[in-house]
């Protein structure tokens, strides 16, 4: 990953809510807690769970510092917030920029890794297009080369290449000229080099960060679209997560679906009360269609209706509640609240 | 055609040996122990990878650098061996624990010597049938030698566990002294060792040497150079930014394909931008001496040097790189005042500074998590009951050494007679005739044209757009 400008930093900040630097790292570098994952509703960041895994803390902090000298982001107890300059300085620079949207690190985890894997697929299939066995095949970290060996053993070979080439006229003939011939810089195979992240920075005269945000956002489009794209569907498939919740979450939740009751489940698994609660609170962040209703009685949701109903979300304390209702209620009424702010 | 042809034709595609190569490759097969000098560029690696298809069992390469691992991996790739094992730290437990497990199907193994020494690691290749013990780059071995690495010593006792049938030191540069260093480490018997030492010497790379007071001056010739010279070439730099500088400058006013090169970049992008130079995209690399190790590009015609390079040993290795299909090349030191302090202060940083010493012995299990260099050779003599004292005193004098051959490069720059000559006399060889093919001694003002080297190089290509690309890549492919 390309050193980051702190100007993309300064986009995960807002003017009106103060926000946690540490919780929106942990986002990025997808440290999986109800803490951070509830942050990243809160900021409506989720989409970038996990997108940054090598991003390292002390060159995250040292541009936020570089951000705060600046007088664009301001800092109170732990949380920091946009100032008016940060502000428009932000858009002067978004006039610059090419900001790619569509980065969904929460449902397609690890992309670089799928990257590596379809580069590497492109340049074998490709020589192997010309029956050419001589060449230095890409250098990709050791389980992608694995896998992409994996994959093409399972594959008809006689219809390979020309179902693999299918799949990429079908993608690039969708994009806008200019980003089909952007990604195809990447692509090396018989006889045709690639170029590099850096190398394409260069002569367009932007950072190595912009291209690969460029990059990544194409992978991700690529992703959504695999329906109609069934060879490069059929090499994410096995890097395709079972569930958007973690293992133990998932098992947690489909068995409270089920009906089994967390005291039940806590006996069966040895687990802590708290510990499936927060499974549970991970599953109403992240599920689409979570059973809110089943988890408060109608008494329990009127408490924190007349509680909360002219108060914004931001400012919610759960003290407020008094010894009415335990934390976990407090918490996921608010990730309900949240999610239909949030559409 | 005897075997041995036959296999240099089947496995590797040519029909002759380069000097050195039949008798060194004969003595391995007759399966002895082998301590060989052959010059960078000169085709060492066959030297082991050949006597692979003969002789049964596994060939074991210790190898000290994993960069050098990887090109040397790659290479075997290339030629279509697909039995190969590159043994790295980069692995994951469970990938690494997976290998052992089949170590025995891989046909050639490297490694680096820290991870021969460790025990589940030697004692699955003590269980197997070691036909070869390679020690590549073998001069790391001695404490004589600038270059010495303590991990390579437990060498001579990885030896004797695996009981290879035989041995091979293979090195491009090594003194009388350290030749001996190597049999003695290595527990090499010298009489049952058979010895083959070739001439450091190279002699279609014509030597250069050009004298400036100032950056801007050397940037100008550099860029000069560039244009007039016939590539593909290699510009080697001891500063990250200023090859990139360059790179980037020589790109943009003379439009020839020029990249960087240099350890900061990632793995993946290192190996694009080699095979971008390897396949002729790029005409030009600016490059610190990371790049080129394990270099196998036979048509590089020029290495230019724009800041010192470290010593006379380390010179000839990396203009080596030039000139491997035996056609005239040229290397070109390029020097102003102030380039011997740069290189000087570089020197001086890879050994252990006195307050490093210091904190090392005064808790040296601190330093226990920590492998970069200068704690492994604090770590080697602290193993070896040095005392903090005797420690100081002899990295100072491995400072002074270095220190007193890199003062060698400055007295090949400043000879007033023959490069060649001077050379050679340092590595205790005779020297043959000056001539116009030679060195810059006497050098005419056209020398470049004499040497059929001023031709330049192609200018870049544009790049193309989606559709010829995929065309290219997939050319049966019917289009909509």
């Amino acid at each position: 990953m390309p050193n980051i400008a702190p100007e993309y930093l300064l986009l995960l900040f807002s003017q009106q809510q103060w926000r946690r630097p540490l919780a929106i790292y942990y986002i990025l570098q997808g440290k999986r807690t109800v803490s951070n994952l509830y942050a990243g509703l809160a900021y409506q960041l989720l989409s970038l769970y996990q997108f940054l895994p090598q991003l390292q803390l002390a060159d995250y902090q040292r541009q936020l510092k570089v951000l705060v000298q600046r007088g664009w982001l301001v800092a109170q107890d732990k949380k920091m917030k946009k100032t008016v300059q940060g502000q428009q300085h932000e858009q002067e620079w978004r006039q610059q920029q090419l900001l790619p949207t569509g980065i969904d690190s929460l449902h397609f985890p690890k992309a670089n890794h799928y990257t590596a894997r379809l580069f590497l697929a492109t340049q074998v299939i490709s020589e192997l297009g010309y029956q050419n066995r001589q060449y230095y095949p890409l250098m990709v970290p050791e389980r992608d080369r694995i896998a992409v060996k994996q994959w093409l053993f399972g594959q008809n070979k006689a219809t390979l290449v020309a179902t693999f080439a299918q799949d990429w006229q079908h993608f690039l003939t969708q994009l806008a000229p200019q980003d089909a011939t952007f990604m195809s810089f990447f692509l090396s195979g018989h006889a045709v080099d690639r170029l590099t992240i850096e190398q394409v920075a260069i002569r367009q005269q932007t950072t190595s960060f912009a291209i690969f945000l460029r990059q990544q956002a194409l992978i991700y489009r690529l992703l959504r679209q695999a329906a109609q794209l069934p060879m490069f569907a059929s090499l994410w498939q096995p890097m395709a997560p079972t569930s958007i919740l973690s293992h133990s979450a998932a098992q947690t939740y489909q068995a409270v679906l089920q009906g089994t009751s967390l005291q039940a489940l806590q006996q069966r698994r040895h687990l802590k009360a708290s510990t499936l609660t927060e499974h549970l609170l991970e599953a109403a962040i992240l599920m689409p269609d979570f059973p809110f209703d089943a988890f408060f009685s109608v008494d329990q949701q009127q408490v924190l209706a007349d509680q909360f109903q002219n108060c914004p979300i931001d400012q919610w304390q759960f003290q407020q509640l008094g010894q009415s209702l335990p934390f976990f209620q407090f918490r996921l009424y608010q990730i309900q609240q949240r999610r239909r702010q949030h559409g | 055609m005897d075997k041995l042809t036959q296999t240099l034709q089947q496995h590797f595609g040519y029909s002759d040996f380069r000097p050195g190569q039949r008798k060194i490759i004969e003595a391995v097969v007759a399966q002895k122990d082998v301590l060989a000098v052959l010059p960078t560029g000169t085709g060492k690696s066959l030297c082991y990878q050949l006597p692979g298809y003969l002789l049964p069992g596994t060939v074991l390469i210790i190898s000290p650098l994993i960069s050098l691992i990887q090109d040397q991996v790659a290479s075997l790739n290339y030629l279509g061996e697909k039995s190969v094992l590159a043994l790295t730290s980069g692995l994951a437990p469970a990938e690494k624990a997976s290998l052992l497990q089949h170590l025995d199907q891989y046909h050639f193994i490297f490694m680096a010597p820290e991870m021969a020494m460790q025990p589940a690691v030697q004692q699955r290749l003590a269980a197997m049938q070691i036909a070869l013990l390679v020690v590549d780059e073998a001069h790391c071995i001695s404490q004589w030698g600038l270059d010495f690495r303590p991990d390579y010593l437990a060498l001579g006792q990885l030896r004797q566990l695996i009981q290879p049938r035989s041995t091979l030191a293979l090195t491009a540069t090594a003194t009388q002294k350290v030749r001996q260093d190597i049999l003695d480490k290595l527990d090499l018997i010298p009489a049952q060792t058979t010895q083959l030492v070739y001439s450091v010497d190279r002699p279609n790379i014509y030597l250069d040497v050009q004298r400036f007071q100032n950056d801007a001056e050397k940037d100008t010739a550099l860029l000069q150079a560039c244009t007039t010279l016939t590539g593909p070439g290699i510009i080697y730099f001891s500063s990250k930014q200023k090859a990139e500088a360059m790179a980037t400058q020589i790109q943009q006013k003379t439009q020839i394909a020029t990249g960087f090169y240099h350890g900061d970049l990632n793995r993946e992008d290192r190996f694009t931008i080699q095979q971008q130079f390897m396949t002729g995209t790029l005409q030009i690399i600016c490059a610190t001496t990371a790049f080129g190790m394990g270099i196998n590009k036979a048509n590089i015609r020029f290495v230019i040097h724009y800041h010192l390079a470290a010593d006379l040993g380390s010179y000839l290795q990396e203009i080596g790189r030039a000139g491997r299909d035996g056609q005239q090349s040229i290397a070109i030191l390029y020097y102003q005042p102030g380039d011997f302090q740069l290189q000087a202060s570089l020197v001086t940083k890879s050994i252990p500074a006195a307050a490093l010493i210091r904190q090392y012995y005064a808790a040296p299990a601190h330093f226990d998590q920590y492998d970069f260099p200068e704690v492994q050779l604090l770590r080697y003599y602290h193993q070896q009951q040095y005392s903090e004292a005797e420690v100081s005193s002899l990295f100072v004098k491995r400072q002074a050494e270095k220190l007193a051959a890199l003062r060698t490069m400055l007295q090949y720059i400043e000879t007033e007679s023959c490069k060649r000559a001077f050379i050679l006399n340092d590595f205790e060889e005779p020297a043959g005739d000056h001539d116009k093919q030679c060195c810059c001694w006497q050098q005419s003002a056209d020398y470049l044209t004499q040497l059929a080297l001023d031709h330049g190089s192609p200018q870049m290509q544009p790049l193309l757009n989606w559709q010829e690309k995929l065309t290219r890549l997939f050319p049966t492919v019917d289009r909509d």
